[in-house]
Parts: structure tokens; C-alpha cells; sequence
């Protein structure tokens, strides 16, 4: 076949209509129109973009390869309804299986070894899907990674620890109607996380709890999960783990003591407090509050109201740049997990791969590949920073000395 | 000057630094002018099209204005990636006045295209990963048009010698040694532009030219 019935062909099974072509490509609808008709031929720089948005190799587009993708994303579904699949979540996921064969191809090819989990440590079998179970296997995972009742930490790398990839991309942000994440048991990979870049930190941290409960209690019988708003069993158990792994009741308890909040929260500023130690939205915090009765209802709908970064600001809360909103689109590195970047710099250093093609591996820029292989930051400062200044106090106290 | 035919096919990233560096007329005297590149890799006419539809070279001037605005970065690199954007747009003028030939694949330069760019067609040229769009579209110009490739990219020439053995070929280490032999920089000027592109990101040896200590 030719171009023209492979760009058809390919559109088609991707899901998109000629408008959403024509605009992720700025051309006109008619234009895409007359390429299917064989009236008109993309140039070079259209075909690498359609390539690229239709997730199919060039040569396939042209008609001169074969390919298969490897999972129906249009199939991934495991929802308590019977909605089609958000199209703007559509690019992200295809995205996300992508980067996961990627990662396995590059890997295997540096001969960088990647930890991977295929298979849940902990127990799970059918029937996970109470609260309580859920409560319970919060405990049991956080007990197994030794976090004690404080906060987890950076949830992503604790996936990492643990073997497990997560990867984030930008699937939407009318939270209402498209995806917050998904979970994906890989063929080289193993249990692996979507994260929808588009979402608050804290709401990111929540689904990537979320999105573990699958990949720990539900995998043994689910090759993918994607998670919306709609609700169903294992969706809730999902949520009721999350909430707990992230802010233990129990830790929950022993803050509240140690602050002498008193019994009952009355006070914003202490919710602020507990959403800050335990680094979750200030929304879960408040579901939490109300799950151990330590909110009341009245005060849970007044609390709803307040704006958490203005106040946690006047409190004198540090508030990170990415709180304000996600980053630019084009920042683009931080999409993938601290282990791949470190593949793809080793892949590069090596000679494994080039520059460009790592570009066009990871969808990255040139430029931001460069950036990311650069022995040291393109601009070097030559004044003292405050970096330099820290080493002098450790030097002076003698700590670096070893004997 | 927009009659003639170009001198050879350049790649993304010997145009990217080139430019970067100021030193695009070094590049294309030393090339012989007008050089010619795949749209893939720079398209004058592309206008306000989505990122990921531009040309690697459009894609370049975005990230360097945007980092130019980034808070996270300091001020002095700030101002490097401000410097570096307006370095890039020189590329606009090198097509105007026909300096820089911006070439269409012809539909006999499709097959090398699409096997070099492609995951299994690539292991053909003795490939483990694609070249990115723009290398493999200066390698099927290349090769159908008898031009000499320009690339800093090892996985591009290995796929010309498989394609093409003994096909001419440029690097940037190459085509800066060849500026020194030409007299139209010293070797210092050569190993100055050098040390400017490595630290503008250029992967390539550290080590000085001959001539320097």
C-alpha cells in the first residue's frame, strides 16, 4: 500500500480524525484530506511528525515496513463503565507504552541493568477490594519498605526501589472526563505506572499510590489498568490504599498529638500543616481528616473553600515553582524516571546511541538531550555559590577528613 | 545564487553548532556555497506550527527563547540561551539569500529514508536504533544525489559506508581542520570555535587540534 492508505490506515486505528491530524501538525483539515487521497504528499518534516503522533515508524507510513503495535491501547479498559477512552488521553498513553519499549530496547542494548518487578511480593489474590483490605495492605507495603508512620518521601522513587517504572505525560486536565493514570504490566519491564503530568504535585503523588495498589493487588490478573473518574470495586480500594499509604492513620494520630492539635482539626492552618509533613493535596488531606473523624463535616465544607497555596504562602510555607502549575510542555525530561535519564547519558556517552537518535527515541529536543549528557551545565558559574560555600563549613569542621 | 546546486547535504547537529558558535559563514565557505538541508532539519516556511511539528532547527531557537525566560536557570545562562536564540535565527537570512538550499525528498530517496528512520529497517545498515528524521534524510540525499554528507552522527556514516562505501563525508572536527588547512582561520581560532562547541553541548573529544599545546 501506499502512503496515502497507510496515513489513513494508521489515523484511523490511532483513533484520531483528519481535525485532530490537521491540528497537531497546524495544517489545514483539507490538507490531511488530499494526503489521504493521494492528492497531495507530506514533506519530510510532516511525515517525521505524523510518524511520531500516530506512533508508527516512517517506513511504514511510506509503505516499506511492517509493524504491529504492541498493545490495543484502545482496548486498555478496566473501568465500571462502558466510555470510550478520553481522545486527549490517547497521545499520552500511546506515549507511555512507547517509552516503556523504548526503555527495554535501549537497556538491553547498553547492557544497563534495569531493577525490574514482574511480579507483586506481596500477597494478592481476588477479592482485594474492601476498604479495610485496603487499609491493611497500605500497612503491610509500608512496613515492608520500612517507612515507618512519617511521610513516604519522593513516591517515585520508592516505585523505583521497589522495580517499578513510573512514567508521566500530559493525558488531559479536565480531571472530570479523562485519565489520571494508568497501570501496565510490561512484557521486559514489569510492573509499570502512568502518571498524568497535567495534574497538582500532590494530586500526582495520589495517583501514583493509586495506580501502585493496582500494580501490587490487582496485576495477577489484569495486564493493564487505567483509572478515571468513574468508580468501581477495585477503584476504590485503590483509593482507600493510597490515602493510607500516604498518610497513615495512625501517623496521622501521632502528628496531631505531637502539634497538640487537640482532638478535633478547627483550624485551616493545621490542615495545611498535615498536607505539607505528609506531601499530599490539600484536598486528600481533608478526606483523610474526615476518614478518622477528626473533621468535622461543617468544617470539612468550609475547609474545601480555602485556597491551600495562598495560605500555606502567609504561613510561611516554602511553595515549589510546579505548585503553581504544571511546567511548560517543552521541559519534557522530567516526563521520564531518574533511571532512564541516567540510561539514556550512559547510552550516549558509550556510543551506544547518538545524540539525534536519542532525540528521536525519547521525543526529546536535541537540545535538551544535549543538556542532559552535558558533563557539567552548559554555563559554569564563576563566582562562589552557595553550594561552595557549604563544602567550605564542611571542610572547616573536619568532617571530610578520613582516616 | 538560488539556481545553483547545493555543495552537499548538512545535518542537524553540524548546523546546530555552527550556528550556535556564530560561525555559520566559516561553515558554508568552507562547504562552498549554497549548502544544502533537508526541510526536516530546517523549513522556512513552516510558520506557528505545534512543537512537535517543527523542524529540529525551529525546535532549537523555541528552547533556547524559552530557557531565556527560565526562572530555575541563573542569570548568566539565562542570558547564553538568549544569546544562542538570536545566533539560531541567523538561519532564516542563510536561506534568504540562497546561502541555504532547503530541499524536498524526491520519491527515489524515500526507501533509505524510511529504513534508516525505522526500528527494523534500520538494522539493514547494521543499525541497533533509527537515526533521527533528520540524519536519514540527509543520508537518502546524500547517496541519490552524489552530495557529500555532513554529520557529526557515527551511526549515519556507518549507514553510508554500508550504502555507499567510500561516499564523501564531512565532521565538524574535519571540516575545522580543513578551515585551518584553507587558511581561513588559525589553529587557535579552530580549536577556540572547538572548545565553544563543546561547551555549548557538542559530544565530541576534548582533546586540543595538533598545534596547540
Amino acid at each position: 500500500m501506499g502512503l496515502a492508505e497507510q496515513l489513513a490506515g494508521a489515523r484511523a486505528r490511532s483513533g484520531y480524525g483528519q481535525g485532530d491530524v490537521a491540528n497537531a501538525l497546524g495544517v489545514s483539515r483539507a490538507m490531511v484530506s488530499y494526503w489521504e487521497a493521494g492528492r497531495r504528499t507530506p514533506n519530510d518534516r510532516q511525515l517525521a511528525a505524523l510518524a511520531r503522533l500516530l506512533r508508527v515508524p516512517v517506513g511504514f507510513l511510506l509503505g516499506r515496513e511492517e509493524f504491529e503495535s504492541t498493545v490495543d491501547v484502545a482496548a486498555m479498559v478496566f473501568r465500571g463503565d462502558d466510555r470510550e477512552l478520553p481522545a486527549e488521553a490517547l497521545p499520552g498513553l500511546h506515549e507511555f507504552v512507547d517509552f516503556l519499549d523504548c526503555y527495554a530496547r535501549l537497556a538491553e542494548a547498553a547492557k544497563f541493568r534495569v531493577h525490574s518487578l514482574r511480579q507483586s511480593p506481596f500477597v494478592s489474590t481476588p477479592g482485594f477490594e474492601h476498604a479495610e483490605d485496603a487499609r491493611r495492605k497500605a500497612e503491610e507495603v509500608r512496613s515492608g519498605l520500612r517507612l515507618g508512620l512519617g511521610p513516604v518521601g519522593d513516591i517515585d522513587n520508592v516505585c523505583e526501589l521497589l522495580g517499578i517504572t513510573v512514567y508521566r505525560a500530559d493525558l488531559g486536565s479536565d480531571l472530570s472526563e479523562t485519565v489520571s493514570g494508568a497501570f501496565l504490566s510490561h512484557a521486559d519491564l514489569g510492573l509499570s505506572i502512568l502518571v498524568n503530568l497535567a495534574m497538582t504535585p500532590g494530586r500526582r503523588r495520589f495517583t501514583v499510590a493509586h495506580e501502585l495498589a493496582h500494580a501490587l493487588f490487582h496485576s495477577f490478573d489484569r495486564r493493564y489498568v487505567v483509572s478515571t473518574a468513574v468508580k468501581d470495586p477495585r477503584e476504590r480500594f485503590a483509593d482507600t490504599f493510597a490515602g493510607e499509604f500516604l498518610m497513615p492513620a495512625e501517623g496521622l494520630r501521632r502528628v496531631m498529638e505531637e502539634q497538640a492539635f487537640g482532638p478535633r482539626i478547627d483550624d485551616a492552618s493545621e490542615v495545611i500543616h498535615l498536607q505539607r509533613f505528609f506531601g499530599v493535596s490539600f484536598i486528600t488531606a481533608l478526606v483523610r481528616l474526615r476518614q478518622a473523624r477528626v473533621l468535622t463535616q461543617a468544617r470539612f465544607d468550609e475547609f474545601k473553600l480555602v485556597r491551600p497555596i495562598v495560605l500555606a504562602r502567609a504561613l510561611g510555607y516554602e511553595i515549589a515553582e510546579e505548585e503553581y502549575g504544571p511546567r511548560p510542555a517543552h521541559w519534557r525530561l522530567e516526563r521520564f524516571p531518574p533511571r532512564f535519564r541516567r540510561l539514556l547519558r550512559h547510552a550516549i556517552r558509550r556510543g551506544v546511541l547518538s545524540v539525534p537518535s536519542a532525540a528521536s527515541l525519547a521525543r526529546l529536543s536535541i537540545d535538551e538531550v544535549v543538556e542532559l549528557v552535558a558533563a557539567t551545565p552548559p554555563t559554569f558559574s564563576e563566582t562562589p555559590t552557595p553550594e561552595l560555600s557549604e563544602l567550605a563549613e564542611f571542610e572547616a569542621s573536619g568532617v571530610l577528613s578520613v582516616a | 545564487m538560488s539556481s545553483a546546486l547545493p555543495s552537499c547535504v548538512i545535518d542537524t547537529v553540524v548546523l546546530l553548532y555552527f550556528l550556535l558558535t556564530g560561525e555559520a559563514d566559516l561553515l558554508l565557505d568552507t562547504l562552498g556555497r549554497p549548502a544544502g538541508t533537508p526541510r526536516i532539519v530546517y523549513d522556512p516556511d513552516e510558520g506557528n506550527v505545534p512543537a512537535d511539528a517543527r523542524s529540529e532547527i525551529t525546535r532549537s531557537i523555541s528552547y533556547h527563547q524559552q530557557a531565556a525566560t527560565d526562572p530555575a536557570r541563573d542569570a548568566t545562562a539565562r542570558d547564553q540561551a538568549a544569546v544562542n536564540a538570536k545566533r539560531l535565527r541567523v538561519v532564516a537570512e542563510l536561506c534568504s539569500t540562497g546561502n541555504l538550499l532547503i530541499m524536498d525528498l524526491a520519491a527515489g530517496e524515500y526507501e533509505v529514508f524510511a529504513k534508516a528512520a525505522s526500528p527494523n529497517g534500520c538494522r539493514g545498515y547494521g543499525l541497533r536504533f533509527p537515526l533521527g528524521p533528520g540524519e536519514a534524510a540527509c543520508l537518502a540525499m546524500a547517496v541519490a544525489r552524489g552530495l557529500p554528507l555532513v554529520t557529526d552522527d557515527g551511526d549515519a556514516l556507518r549507514a553510508l559506508a554500508r550504502i555507499s562505501p567510500r561516499h564523501p563525508y564531512q565532521r565538524i572536527r574535519k571540516l575545522l581542520l580543513q578551515a585551518g588547512a584553507q587558511e581561513r582561520i588559525t589553529r587557535s581560532h579552530a580549536n577556540a570555535i572547538h572548545r565553544d562547541m563543546t561547551a555549548a553541548g557538542f559530544w565530541d573529544s576534548r582533546l586540543p587540534f595538533p598545534g596547540e599545546p
